[in-house]
């Protein structure tokens, strides 16, 4: 490689004096189409994330409305089998037969379901449908009380981290990151309280917790290997200005 | 500390912000064009020597980049992605507005490596000054070759010429900033 090339690319960083005009950003800003800077409203997962929720609502309202339709049947039909039921008993098996080739087939199939049911009052299948929004709820729980402990447990240890090398306002990167997570944890909560929990949105908010986790751990690597390289460098007499992380 | 190292301390807080710029996130996004406008605006400087065309192409790269951010794959890699991305503008606008010609008939050949090495006392800025005002063709093999560390075959792939025309579009270039540089520093005393 010739001698000048080498140069150059040693001092590249340097050679950077120039800087774009200010309103530069806002010019991209501008041109760039809406659906570009809109966070969950036009890119493709975005877009998709919507329809999901969508989704999930209208599954929720056709449930609630299924089941009341169940209900309402039950009840008639265990009126009406309160008033036949001597009369069933005593009918022969053929004649059974024919009361039910009259009725329309989606008709008979719930019927049956619930003149067996009488002698079990429990309807095992929405025992599963009532058991999973309980098993997400405890889930949510489990994962708050643990990640969050996880969490509150790191940012003490953070907060007690003394800084020599740098002060506070120096990893305000991090700190920016970490708030900008606190308000995605808010939004997914938000969605929860609007949408009811969905293991989509259980997902997101995991994401969101570890991705604080990894965000923390990163910061007290940095913090811990900023420490050694300055504490290494000073000798033992020299007084070091320690600062704590306002985190 | 400076903006690199700063980037590297910072690598898995950065992939996140290409991650949520790529799901649109604006503050993200912004967060990037802080981070490399000004070494993207550099290159494109350089390349074009002029900043009006410098400030379009920076725009044009980093729309394409926001618009494209769902193709890379590997969020640790945007920076030379998007390096790549500017360097390809300014490429495309050279092979727009450049006429190519090879220099051998011109009399210019090869210059042997200086014996002094001259630019070691020379201010970096100086030295940037005068690659801005190279002339258009020579300014762009120069900046690809010494700056962006690009091979003589890859440039005249890209830019669609010789590779003995990128060559002697190097020494050309070579020779005249050399020229204009110490010219500038004996009138500066």
């Amino acid at each position: 490689m010739d001698k000048l090339k080498e140069y150059l690319l040693r001092h590249k960083a340097d050679l950077d004096v120039d800087a774009p005009a200010s309103d530069t950003w806002e010019n991209i800003g501008s041109k760039m189409p809406e659906d570009l800077h809109q966070p969950g409203s036009a890119t493709r997962s975005g877009s998709l994330k919507w329809i999901v929720r969508y989704a999930a609502a209208a599954c929720v309202i056709a449930l609630i409305g299924g089941l009341w339709l169940v209900i309402k049947d039950k009840k008639a039909s265990s009126d009406t089998a309160k008033q036949n039921s001597p009369a069933i008993i005593s009918k022969p098996a053929p004649e059974k037969d024919k009361i039910e080739n009259i009725l329309p087939k989606e008709e008979t199939a719930p019927g049956n379901e619930i003149a067996r049911n009488i002698s079990k009052p429990k309807l095992t299948r929405h025992k599963a449908r009532s058991q999973k929004p309980t098993e997400l709820t405890n889930a949510i729980d489990v994962i708050d009380k643990s990640y969050s402990s996880l969490i509150r447990y790191q940012l003490k240890k953070l907060r007690s981290t003394p800084l020599y090398a740098e002060n506070s306002s120096y990893f305000s990167f991090y700190i920016k990151h970490l708030k900008q997570m606190d308000q995605d944890e808010q939004d997914v909560r938000n969605n929860i309280k609007m949408s009811g929990l969905t293991n989509e949105f259980l997902d997101q908010l995991i994401n969101v917790y570890q991705q604080k986790i990894n965000l923390l751990k990163n910061l007290q690597t940095e913090i811990n290997k900023m420490n050694n390289k300055v504490m290494g460098n000073r000798s033992a007499s020299e007084k070091t200005k320690v600062h704590y992380l306002d985190i | 500390m400076n903006c690199n190292q700063d980037l590297q301390h910072t690598s898995n807080i950065h992939e996140l912000t290409v991650v949520k710029a790529r799901q649109g996130d604006r503050s993200a996004q912004a967060d990037l064009y802080r981070y490399y406008g000004t070494a993207m605006y550099n290159i494109c400087i350089r390349m074009t020597g002029n900043s009006t065309d410098a400030q379009d192409m920076l725009q044009d790269a980093f729309i394409d980049a926001f618009r494209h951010l769902g193709q890379l794959k590997q969020p640790g890699a945007f920076a030379g992605w998007l390096r790549r991305i500017m360097i390809n503008k300014c490429i495309q606008f050279s092979k727009d507005h450049v006429r190519w010609s090879s220099l051998e008939q011109d009399g210019i050949h090869p210059v042997e490596d200086e014996e002094t090495a001259w630019w070691l006392k020379i201010p970096l800025p100086l030295v940037q000054e005068e690659i801005k005002n190279l002339p258009g063709g020579c300014r762009e093999v120069f900046v690809l070759y010494a700056l962006e560390d690009f091979g003589h075959k890859e440039i005249a792939k890209d830019l669609g010429i010789s590779e003995s025309t990128s060559k002697s579009q190097y020494q050309r270039a070579r020779k005249l900033l050399r020229e204009r540089i110490t010219k500038k520093m004996h009138l500066n005393g």
